[in-house]
């Protein structure tokens, strides 16, 4: 028996303090953060054992409608501050709340040796592809053609795939699914909130007012429809080229692997030293 | 020559999108951006402009806008960048980088409060973190000077008297954002005002190095020459105030703006558009007899001591309005202030619109009653709060 959206939702949002929310009509990161709710309550965990943390941005601004421990940092940092609150209190459950700009672009550094370190942190990535905050510049995920106020002639970098860049950097566990997929992302983000190390889910989002419009992607539903047809499941892309793959998107586990956890490793380099 | 109602930001990035193109017969120009809030339209801007020899890098953070500049001044071309609050701060380490290496890298900082908890709104804290990073900081009051500075800014910085970057600051939204009419120069008269940059250290043909390591004995000749150029600023300053109203018709403002101070007893210090609030209230109390006078400080480093303080002569009662807090200390205007008032003048330090606070009128009328009754100074005044 599944217990009904709105019962989660009201169980954990800050609903009488913080709302209305920031986000512009048709944007996904609420259907991410209501994915990420629905896992959070099939963990069983309280919500004084769980700290969400941000950095700056959009997604970012999440921490502060949800009723769990909170801390909205500075622009990137999100993964440092998680690595700190981890190390000094190992039984918290730490998620961080990020998106593409904030964990991709500024925050890349951090997020590569977070996954080097399979500290025992879970991050969901709010991907669409733009810096949303600041009005629809490109950002590091933007892909190549598409336009921005930034690029107005289209986009000349090329995107980062998070997911792969997660894994290949050594998060021991790194999925991707989309807004369209809800069901299938909780499940996700579900399978990385039980998973010891490192777990990052990229949400795949739409941001209609300051991606869509620009690039004549039509309305949220549309955008959302998209999600769906582009969508290809990791199982059926094995024979496919880079090439193929770079329009579509791929959906699915990316890696899952067990590896020693960092707070783990540390506290046997603690006994072997005599500390403890 | 034409006059446009476009908002500080767009009248920044067309600054430095011409002085770009005036550098086109040398390097170019090149500029690192990214965005935030208040600064981002300077930088989209900058983006969409067709600049005929030069790049935008849109790199993926302020730290890394600095580095793109840093790299391509050193490689002789003109550059520019914009940023706010707290990617300033993130951008600190290379901002004192491009001091330190001597390069004139233009920046325009679209002044806002520093978080967390966060705040977009203006507050002169984000630069005068920088204070001492041996940049060059000019404060402006209103989109025309936005412009000029800007022009006047890599004039500045390239003088081989001086070799250093400018920051140009404006207050975010107050300025960034508010459309007022500008007089933006044409093409051929910045080619004529903007010399080609010819930096004598470049890196080119004849391979060489910079950065390095100093033994403390060349830090010490570096820290030397550095404040040397830094004092060679005034002379600098006067000589692109001249040559700017020769080109363009109008003079800048100078680095100390002081207002109705003849006869005066007290006296109003601010920067940047505070300093237009003031003026109207020391025109109020004229009319009532109080002999009060203004001043509204533009250059903040290097500090125009002697200017300031020559203007404070004989000058009993001081007032100075900061829009910032050293924590633990006071404003930072009124540090600098208060060491060059008349021995024995009453130094009173008020802060106010920090955060983006609104100064009114109120404000003002309230602090200069405070500061005519005063018999001596107290801590400084925190105005939301105290009044």
């Amino acid at each position: 028996m599944t217990t009904p959206n709105r019962i989660i939702l009201d169980k954990y949002l800050r609903h009488n303090k913080k709302f209305p929310h920031i986000w512009c009509p048709g944007c996904g990161i609420g259907i991410v953060l209501a994915a990420l709710l629905r896992a959070i309550d099939r963990t069983g965990w309280t919500k004084d054992e769980i700290v969400l943390v941000s950095g700056i941005g959009c997604s970012s601004r999440a921490p502060v409608y949800v009723d769990f421990n909170t801390l909205h940092t500075a622009h990137g940092r999100a993964l440092p501050f998680a690595t700190g609150i981890k190390a000094a209190r190992p039984p918290l459950k730490v998620i961080v709340f990020t998106g593409d700009g904030d964990c991709a672009a500024i925050g890349g550094n951090h997020l590569i040796h977070a996954c080097r370190r399979n500290i025992d942190v879970t991050t969901v990535v709010v991907n669409n592809y733009i810096y949303g905050m600041t009005g629809g510049q490109q950002s590091p995920t933007t892909p190549e053609g598409m336009k921005a106020t930034t690029a107005t002639r289209g986009v000349i970098d090329q995107p980062f795939h998070i997911a792969e860049l997660a894994a290949s950097a050594g998060a021991t566990f790194a999925a991707r699914s989309t807004t369209y997929h809800a069901k299938e992302l909780e499940s996700f983000i579900l399978k990385a909130l039980e998973h010891k190390g490192f777990s990052l889910v990229e949400a795949i989002s739409q941001a209609p007012v300051c991606f869509g419009r620009r690039n004549g992607m039509g309305d949220p539903v549309e955008m959302v429809k998209r999600e769906k047809e582009l969508a290809i499941p990791i199982s059926k892309t094995a024979d496919m080229t880079f090439e193929e793959k770079r329009d579509k998107i791929v959906t699915g586990i990316i890696e899952e692997r067990e590896a020693k956890e960092w707070t783990d490793l540390y506290a046997g380099v603690k006994k072997t030293a005599g500390e403890e | 020559m034409a006059d446009q109602l476009i908002s500080a930001n767009h009248a920044a990035a067309m600054a430095a999108a011409m002085a770009g193109n005036a550098n086109r017969s040398a390097r170019g120009f090149c500029a690192g951006l990214y965005p935030i809030t208040p600064s981002t339209e300077c930088m989209e801007y900058l983006c969409v402009a067709e600049l005929s020899k030069g790049q935008v890098v849109r790199v993926e953070s302020e730290h890394s806008a600095m580095g793109v500049c840093i790299g391509a001044a050193a490689a002789g071309a003109r550059t520019f960048t914009t940023t706010s609050s707290n990617g300033l701060a993130y951008m600190a380490e290379n901002v004192y980088v491009a001091a330190l290496m001597r390069l004139p890298v233009v920046m325009v900082a679209a002044n806002r409060a520093l978080g967390p908890p966060w705040n977009l709104w203006a507050d002169h804290g984000d630069s005068l973190m920088l204070r001492d990073s041996g940049w060059i900081q000019i404060y402006c009051a209103d989109n025309q000077e936005v412009f000029d500075s800007v022009l006047m800014a890599y004039r500045i910085a390239e003088d081989k008297r001086i070799l250093l970057p400018v920051m140009v600051c404006q207050e975010g939204f107050i300025l960034s954002h508010s459309m007022a009419e500008t007089n933006i120069a044409s093409q051929e008269e910045v080619d004529g005002y903007l010399p080609t940059l010819d930096l004598p250290h470049r890196l080119r043909d004849d391979a060489r190095t910079m950065g390095g390591v100093d033994t403390p004995a060349v830090t010490e000749a570096h820290r030397a020459q550095h404040h040397a150029a830094m004092s060679n600023f005034f002379e600098v300053y006067g000589e692109a105030q001249d040559e700017f109203e020769r080109k363009f018709g109008r003079r800048p403002p100078d680095l100390l703006v002081p207002y109705k101070l003849e006869d005066a007893e007290a006296v109003l210090i601010s920067m940047g558009t505070i300093s237009s609030n003031v003026d109207c209230i020391v025109d109020e109390a004229r009319l009532r007899g109080v002999k009060v006078g203004s001043i509204r400080v533009r250059g903040y480093r290097p500090f125009p001591e002697l200017q300031l303080k020559e203007l404070l002569r004989g000058i009993g009662r001081v007032g100075v309005l900061d829009r910032d807090i050293s924590l633990g200390f006071g404003g930072a205007l009124w540090g600098e202030a208060r060491g060059v008032a008349e021995p024995g003048a009453i130094s009173q330090g008020y802060i106010l619109g920090v955060g983006g606070g609104d100064v009114r009128p109120k404000h003002i009328e309230a602090l200069l009653e405070d500061l005519l009754k005063r018999d001596s100074a107290t801590a400084p005044i925190v105005m939301e709060t105290n009044l």
